[in-house]
């Protein structure tokens, strides 16, 4: 108890140093005072009487100390003392400091921004009740491919398992909610099973959940919609529930309303029971392509839950082999939407982001030991006064981690924006309900890790450099110059040389993104999309089964578009220009000799007769379709200008015969070519690539996409193609009316966003590099003074002291170059499936980047190796 | 700076609380004058040593400090003994007394055997 009074006394003392520090000095004073008095009055001199009382005492000094020792706690204010010492270092070199702390702040500015996207889509936990017990399910087959739930496998599962509280499935599905007094409108819905929304801890806010009745075939009609179908479209009717709407032409009542901001389980306005989905009780067993999850029961680990469908996976097994033999249940997080490619590319995107931070951390390392020669001085008094070196690193370490504390505040706020930036791009992609921006504990947690992680990465590394060479050089009469110097000339010629690395790779990486941004943008856009609208209609199957039925419906609606005056022309086509269209694999000749995995690909896109028309291009060749073709006995097909080049180098293929494959099960379909077109690309990642046209005639889609030219306003515009297409059929509504502007965007999204990221990330390493030799080679400079001086007196020429301080920045710089280069091909290697294509990888745009470097290099180190010529060689002798 | 052990801190300790004890409320030199007249330079090598002393039984509790004027009119900060201080006097001298007798018995045994 005493102790830990003593304790807390001294742990208090800390904040009154002062004060007792002066308190006892008066105490000190008065003993001295009364011991000389008493010397005094036995009879000694003054002088004798004080000498004789000091050395009594034992020392002044040093009963201060033991003294001041006993008060307080020595570590914590040494520690104090630091602080206050390296604040006062920053404050007075606010140029140095300015520097380091913007550097270390931009790169956990992007860290940060980086790790918020990252966490908001991989890591955070969804809106579920006790996410942790939900999990993903899945099927594995016996060549361990991954797949879907059928609708039978799931009921079985469902029925029988006794590890989960409860299995669900699910479908996403346009819903088009239509009823008597406003136009329908298309919806992202849902078809769920019953009990889903209570595996995930939610109920409708007002009416009830699906029960098992309503989840039968058979059984009436009915539908949940969501709060904002509600408040937005039937203006929050009290009376919604008992309604009935129509879902995808088919009448439905309304049961129930989730609560705001529910869109299950990715952006879901609708949901019906899974029964509803249309062909779903004659799905064989093997068509699987429900998603499925499910809720542990308490107590119950993962690994019984896998082994416990497991078991009914082999009885299902035995029972129906042909369907069912080998497929194993598969067991995973429960994150819908969230799949394989986005690990991908959000692991490339936090490498890239760490690039920008250990560039950073170099830069900083590098202008620390630029700056230790000028403390060698201070350093070696500490020594001198009886400093440990570790006490001597701590000092410089502390004064890295308030470097890197004001870089991560800055940081943090610039992150902000950062990450404001990627949410305003994200919108329009449709992120999925449950993802929001915020940062939150893990998020802060990932912050302060990375600035003092940051911190000892720039700061470790100079603050024992620094501490070892001054201690020898106290001993000595070190100071500037000296041996220490080769040491720490061999650290920053390895700093440069990374630095040098890291950017060129990052350079690298932003011009191959560049350029195929350039060439996705400008290159392909043979297309006029200047009034260029398009929109998409999807027929429903309960309406239009067949065929036949859906051509008509696409004729008649293409001869009511041409015959409107308001466009100029209009056409329909399976694809748009810049998406993927089908993929089919070619044959020469009327029939396919080779298996289809042995053919080459070949985009398929299905059109209108005044498609090449409506897009301002012509058919090079040959002619375009007339209404007979795509008819049976008439099979025609253009084919572009790619697959001229690539299948037919030599002869013209006007009249040749070829021949396309779905997939090994399907019938070929062989056309014969009419005509040639223009390379207009179909996907949004790589080089335009050969593409044949048909008359959608010949197969018509259940969707298709329109696309008219008209030089009407797109709001007025859009308003009249809806009501067309409302005069043929009442339940269709037309969806997605974009211009092309707007579709390429959208496709170029991706490359777009890492392009500008690729762009600044390189933009700030290149700074920082530039910024960092000027350093290192002022440093250089200052350290050569004499020898420069001695050179000059000597009689050295300009040109040849230029030479003297460039040859070793230019050394550094080539090494790091041709390391640089070596790395920057790999890498472009990896990326190139990603993004790029075969773009940047070429000898050309590698050298323009290497040239660039090397010429910012030039400049960065121009600047002290002209200084260096000035210096007046009397003057640096002397210099010391 | 001779580094005391803790054996004598606690034995310098005690003595400063029965000095304070017997004479009543005193400043630090005439501890140190009285101290060193009754065990002699052995415990108190110099002055100074009591200062840190002093200073844990107060952050301790068991002596309270006040400023006061010396007997020539000098201003001198006084020590005085607390409640808790005499307490921690007799548990002390209880414990000094049982650990002498076990050592007395100790060594007059061996005294015997050899």
């Amino acid at each position: 108890m005493r102790s830990l009074r003593a304790w807390l006394v001294r742990l208090i003392n800390v904040f009154r140093q002062a004060r007792g520090e002066r308190e006892f000095s008066a105490e000190l004073e008065s003993h001295l005072a009364l011991h000389i008095a008493d010397n005094k009055r036995a009879g000694m001199t003054p002088d004798e009487a004080r000498r004789r009382a000091l050395l009594a005492l034992g020392g002044a000094e040093q009963t201060k100390e033991l003294h001041r020792d006993a008060r307080g706690f020595p570590t914590i204010e040494s520690l104090v003392q630091d602080v206050r010492f390296g604040v006062r270092m920053m404050l007075n070199n606010p140029g140095f400091t300015g520097m380091a702390v913007l550097t270390i702040a931009v790169g956990i500015a992007a860290s940060n921004a980086a790790f918020t996207l990252t966490n908001m889509v991989l890591l955070r936990d969804l809106p579920f009740d006790r996410p942790e017990r939900l999990l993903d399910v899945g099927t594995v087959d016996a060549e361990n491919r991954g797949d879907d739930l059928s609708y039978l496998d799931f009921l079985d599962w469902q029925r029988s398992t006794r590890a989960f509280t409860g299995l669900a499935a699910y479908a996403d599905a346009t819903m088009n909610v239509g009823d008597e007094q406003w136009a329908p409108e298309r919806y992202l819905g849902t078809y769920l099973s019953a009990g889903g929304f209570r595996l995930i801890g939610e109920r409708p806010i007002l009416g009830r959940d699906f029960i098992t009745e309503d989840d039968r075939t058979g059984a009436p009609p009915v539908v949940i919609i969501s709060h904002s179908i509600w408040r937005n479209r039937y203006r929050g009717d009290p009376a919604m529930l008992g309604r009935t709407i129509r879902i995808n032409a088919q009448p439905a009542t309304v049961i129930g309303v989730m609560r705001e901001g529910l869109e299950f389980p990715l952006n879901s306005m609708v949901w019906q029971p899974l029964a509803l989905m249309p062909g779903i009780g004659n799905q064989p067993r093997d068509a699987r392509s429900l998603q499925v999850f499910g809720r542990l029961a308490d107590g119950v680990a993962k690994e019984q839950g896998l082994a416990d469908l497991s078991g009914i996976a082999s009885q299902l097994a035995q029972q129906y082999p042909q369907t069912s033999a080998g497929i194993r249940p598969s067991v995973g997080e429960f994150r819908p939407g969230i799949g394989g490619p986005l690990y991908v590319i959000f692991g490339a995107l936090m490498v890239a982001v760490s690039f920008v931070l250990l560039i950073g951390c170099v830069n900083v390392a590098n202008l620390l030991l630029a700056r230790s020669a000028s403390r060698s001085r201070e350093i070696s008094i500490r020594v001198s006064l009886g400093a440990t070196r570790w006490r001597i690193v701590r000092q410089l370490l502390i004064e890295s981690v308030l470097l890197a504390i004001c870089a991560g505040v800055l940081g943090l706020g610039l992150s902000a924006l950062g990450v404001r930036w990627l949410f305003a791009q994200t919108s329009e992609l449709g992120r999925s309900y449950w993802m929001n921006m915020t940062m939150d504990g893990r998020v802060f947690a990932f912050l302060a890790t990375i600035c003092l992680g940051t911190a000892v990465l720039f700061g470790l590394a100079p603050a024992l450099h620094t501490s070892k060479a001054t201690v020898t050089d106290a001993l000595r009469d070190g100071g500037r110059s000296g041996s220490s110097g080769l040491r720490t000339r061999r650290w920053t010629s390895t700093l440069v040389i990374a630095e040098v690395v890291l950017t060129l790779v990052l350079l690298a990486g932003a011009a191959a993104t560049l350029r195929s941004l350039y060439h996705l943008h400008l290159a392909d856009r043979i297309v006029n999309t200047s009034n260029l609208l398009t929109m998409r209609v999807r027929l429903p199957d309960a309406k239009y089964s067949t065929p036949e039925q859906r051509a008509a419906f696409y004729q008649r609606l293409d001869d009511r578009l041409r015959r409107t005056g308001a466009l100029q022309s209009a056409t329909l086509t399976t694809a748009l220009p810049f998406t993927e269209g089908g993929a089919r694999g070619l044959s020469i000749g009327s029939t396919a000799r080779e298996p289809r995995e042995r053919q080459p690909v070949v985009g398929l896109v299905g059109i209108g007769p005044g498609y090449f028309e409506t897009l301002g291009l012509q058919v090079m060749r040959g002619r375009a379709f007339v209404d007979l073709d795509g008819t049976t006995g008439r099979e025609a097909a253009i084919v572009n200008q790619r697959v001229v080049e690539r299948f037919f180098p030599q002869d013209d293929p006007i009249g040749k015969q070829i021949t396309l494959m779905l997939d090994n099960r399907s019938a070929p379909y062989s056309v014969t070519v009419v005509g040639v077109s223009p390379t207009v690309r179909q996907s949004q990642m790589s080089e335009p690539g050969p593409v044949v046209y048909v008359p959608y005639k010949a197969s018509p889609n259940a969707a298709m996409s329109l696309i008219v030219r008209t030089s009407l306003d797109a709001g007025v515009a859009s308003s009249m193609l809806r009501e067309e297409v409302r005069a043929l059929d009442a339940d269709l509504p037309v969806f997605e009316i974009r211009t092309m502007d707007q579709v390429i965007s959208y496709m170029l999204w991706l490359s777009r966003v890492f392009g500008t990221m690729f762009a600044v990330f390189a933009g700030i390493a290149l700074v920082l590099a530039a910024v960092g030799l000027y350093a290192v080679t002022a440093y250089s400079v200052t350290q050569r003074t004499k020898e420069i001086g001695i050179r000059t007196a000597l009689g050295a020429q300009r040109a040849q002291v230029y030479w003297l301080i460039l040859r070793r920045a230019a050394v550094h710089v080539t090494i790091g170059l041709i390391l640089g280069l070596a790395g920057a091909y790999s890498v472009l290697g990896l990326l190139r499936g990603m993004l790029v294509g075969r773009y940047g990888q070429d000898l050309v745009t590698l050298a323009a980047i290497a040239g660039l470097l090397l010429f910012v290099c030039v400049v960065a180190t121009l600047e002290p190796a002209r200084r260096a010529t000035r210096l007046n060689p009397v003057a640096a002798l002397r210099y010391d | 700076m001779v580094d005391k052990s803790d054996v004598w801190q606690g034995t310098l300790a005690l003595m400063i609380l029965k000095t304070l004890e017997t004479l009543g409320p005193l400043h630090g030199y005439g501890m140190a004058r009285r101290i060193e007249q009754i065990s002699g330079h052995e415990l108190l090598v110099n002055y100074g040593t009591l200062y840190p002393a002093l200073l844990k039984l107060e952050q301790e509790g068991y002596v309270s400090s006040e400023w006061g004027v010396s007997e020539n009119n000098r201003k001198a900060k006084f020590y005085k003994l607390t409640r808790a201080g005499r307490r921690q006097i007799e548990r002390e001298e209880r414990e000094w007394g049982k650990t002498t007798a076990i050592l007395a018995r100790f060594l007059a045994k061996g005294g015997e055997q050899s």
